[in-house]
């Protein structure tokens, strides 16, 4: 597999800034991207995602590292000779053409006969429901469709990957979720490999096979999307993805951990506990889903509901454990909903939780 | 919005306003009506009549002037706009590379006194040892022409979307042919509005072209002051209302093409 597809390796890249200084986009990045696989790119706003697809585009030079592509370099060649597409989050669509001249457009690039052209441009408008619409121009088409366009425009090249930058980011909720399953289709159907970029943790756990974690221009964690929301390495990866609940850990020299005061288990029981613990000093916490909290007579901690709110499909609660920490919990709809101002008790699986210490 | 609706509604302002619309436009006004002024004095009025027009058409140095005008302009605004259009993907280039003078350089000609220009252009042909005729004339006016054309292809420039030539380079064009497919056709409403604003320009400019032009070059605006030289004749209203209409259909153009954004 991975001689086959992209394999970044410790890849680079810093911006002098207008103002002066340096932004470090890129710090030793290293990522492999199977041929036909969906890896989804995440990470918060500035954190190098663009930077990282620009870079395997050939649109950004990189400083150090190097990128392969089917077992070949593939940093040193030029942009337009790179066999990678990529979807602008602008769409970027050449306004003077017809939706099917822009699809063209990297055929004839390439110099294909004309029947070819013709015919490929064809199937790649089925593919993204367009076929109606080749004579438009950009201009006469909503964003949504513009977006398909762009699509089938690097898709019809046949890219070995795909390069995607926040495709969905100026679409509506609905849409968007709309959009997201036509993605996976058309990648399932075409079998490209595609890269995926988003800032929404959400979208990511539905679309990638493997989500890669970007924070401060690294890559915190790489994994699928199980991997990354049930088993994850950092305190970062653990907050950015999903609601978590990180509670503050006291331990003492037996290996017992004491959590918020209230709760001692056997550090062992924890996933992760040792390296934690080692590394982490005074700034370990214990990782717990709103979801895998319980409330419960027969629990560990103790507290005072402070919060209850009902939304649909289950129920939020906010648990106050005293000096201004508040568990989340999130419990099934058709359990009993606390009053606010009750005294309850929760219970955490320690099989579900995790000691994180960075 | 609404401090721009108050100072309009100041006493005065209104009245103000209309005094200096009339400043500018009186003496054109004054020009075009006795462009049909029948007697042959140009401060009275002596009836409505298109024989100054005719005599335009029949008068040979007329249609000389006019001659050398055209070709100037044609070819000056031709190989200006050009030149604007390479400076224009130059600077492109240069600001990528982070220099804040690559637009100062190539607008500051639109503020040098007009003088200034001509005394330097007649002493570099000078110095050149050039022979001053429809060459000098056609260079000199290439040369001022070209901060005109760049302006509204920077303009244009300026809202495009730079990531749609990323994409065209993304799926394979370089060089000429990102320029041809691309590059050019984004550019062609700036372009020909640009061309169109440097035509008017070389058209009208009388200081350069006195300066550099020679004994069988007079161009249309030598030609007039040369006439008013020798007395005022309502021959030259005639002209001067023909040269205005032909400005103000080609700037008209220039603003149309410039604002024009519907893709073909
Ligand atoms: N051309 C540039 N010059 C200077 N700094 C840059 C340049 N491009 C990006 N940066 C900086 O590099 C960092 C990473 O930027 P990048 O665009 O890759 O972030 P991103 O993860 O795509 O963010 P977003 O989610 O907001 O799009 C940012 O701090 C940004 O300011
Ligand atoms: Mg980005």
């Amino acid at each position: 597999m991975v001689a086959e597809g992209l394999r970044i390796q410790d890849v680079s890249k810093t911006f002098t800034a207008p103002e002066g200084g340096s932004v470090r986009a890129l710090d030793g990045v290293s990522l492999d991207v199977g041929t036909s696989e969906f890896v989804v790119l995440l990470g918060p706003s500035g954190c190098g995602k663009t930077t990282l697809l620009r870079a395997i585009a050939g649109l950004e030079d990189v400083d150090s590292g190097r990128i392969d592509l089917a077992g070949e370099r593939l940093d040193t060649v030029p942009p337009f000779r790179r066999a990678v597409n990529t979807v602008f989050q602008s769409y970027a669509l050449f306004p003077f053409l017809t939706v099917e001249r822009n699809i063209a457009f990297g055929l004839e690039m390439e110099r294909r006969p004309k029947a070819e052209i013709r015919q490929r441009v064809a199937h790649a408008l089925e593919l993204v429901e367009l076929s109606g619409f080749a004579k438009r121009t950009p201009a006469q088409l909503s964003g949504g469709q513009q977006q398909r366009v762009a699509l089938a425009r690097a898709l019809v090249k046949e890219p070995k990957v795909l390069l995607l930058d926040e495709p969905l980011g100026a679409l509506d909720l609905k849409l968007r979720r709309q959009m997201q399953a036509e993605l996976k289709r058309i990648q399932r159907s075409v079998g490209i490999a595609f890269l995926f970029v988003t800032h929404d943790q959400e979208e990511a756990l539905a679309l990638g096979d493997r989500i890669a974690v970007l924070n401060d221009g690294r890559i915190v964690q790489v994994g699928t999307p199980q991997e990354v929301y049930e088993s994850p390495e950092t305190r970062f990866v653990a907050d950015f993805i999903g609601e978590t609940n990180l509670l503050p850990v006291e331990r003492d020299a037996a290996g017992t951990v004491t959590v918020a005061g209230q709760w001692k288990l056997v550090a062992a029981e924890i996933v992760g506990a040792d390296e934690a613990l080692v590394a982490g000093g005074d700034q370990v916490v214990l990782a717990v889903r709103p979801e895998r909290v319980r409330i419960d007579p027969g629990g560990e901690l103790r507290g005072v509901v402070a919060e209850a709110a009902y939304l649909g499909a289950d129920v939020h609660v906010a648990i106050d454990m005293g000096e201004g920490l508040l568990i989340n919990v999130r419990t099934d709809a058709q359990d009993a909903i606390p009053e606010v101002g009750e005294r309850v008790a929760v219970r955490i699986d320690p099989r579900h939780t995790r000691l994180l210490s960075s | 919005m609404t401090g721009q609706a108050d100072t309009r509604r100041y006493p005065g302002i209104g009245p103000a306003a209309r005094l200096a619309f009339a400043f500018l436009y009186a003496p054109l006004a004054v020009v075009v009506a006795y462009s049909f002024n029948s007697g042959p004095i140009v401060s009275r009025w002596e009836g409505f009549s298109l024989v100054w027009y005719r005599e335009v058409l029949e008068r040979s140095d007329v249609r000389d002037a006019v001659w050398v005008s055209l070709r100037v302009a044609v070819a000056a605004s031709a190989a200006g706009t050009a030149l604007a259009l390479l400076a224009a993907l130059g600077i492109v280039a240069m600001v990528r590379r982070g220099s804040p003078l690559a637009v100062g350089f190539l607008s500051t000609p639109l503020l040098v006194p007009e003088i200034v220009t001509a005394v330097g252009t007649l002493s570099f042909f000078v110095l050149l040892d050039f022979e001053r005729g429809m060459t000098t004339l056609v260079l000199a006016h290439t040369a001022f022409c070209i901060p005109f054309a760049l302006l509204p292809i920077r303009a244009r420039l300026a809202e495009l979307d730079p990531a749609v030539f990323e994409a065209a380079s993304d799926l394979g064009a370089s060089g000429f042919r990102l320029f041809r497919r691309v590059t050019l056709p984004l550019l062609v409403p700036g372009i020909v509005s640009g061309a169109l604003l440097a035509f008017i320009i070389s058209l009208d400019d009388y200081l350069i072209s006195a300066f550099v032009a020679g004994p069988t070059s007079t161009t249309l605006p030598i030609f007039l002051f040369g006439l008013i030289r020798r007395g005022a004749s309502p021959l030259i209203n005639a002209v001067s209302t023909l040269l205005l209409l032909v400005t103000v259909a080609v700037l008209t153009a220039s603003y149309i093409t410039g604002k024009w954004r519907k893709p073909k």
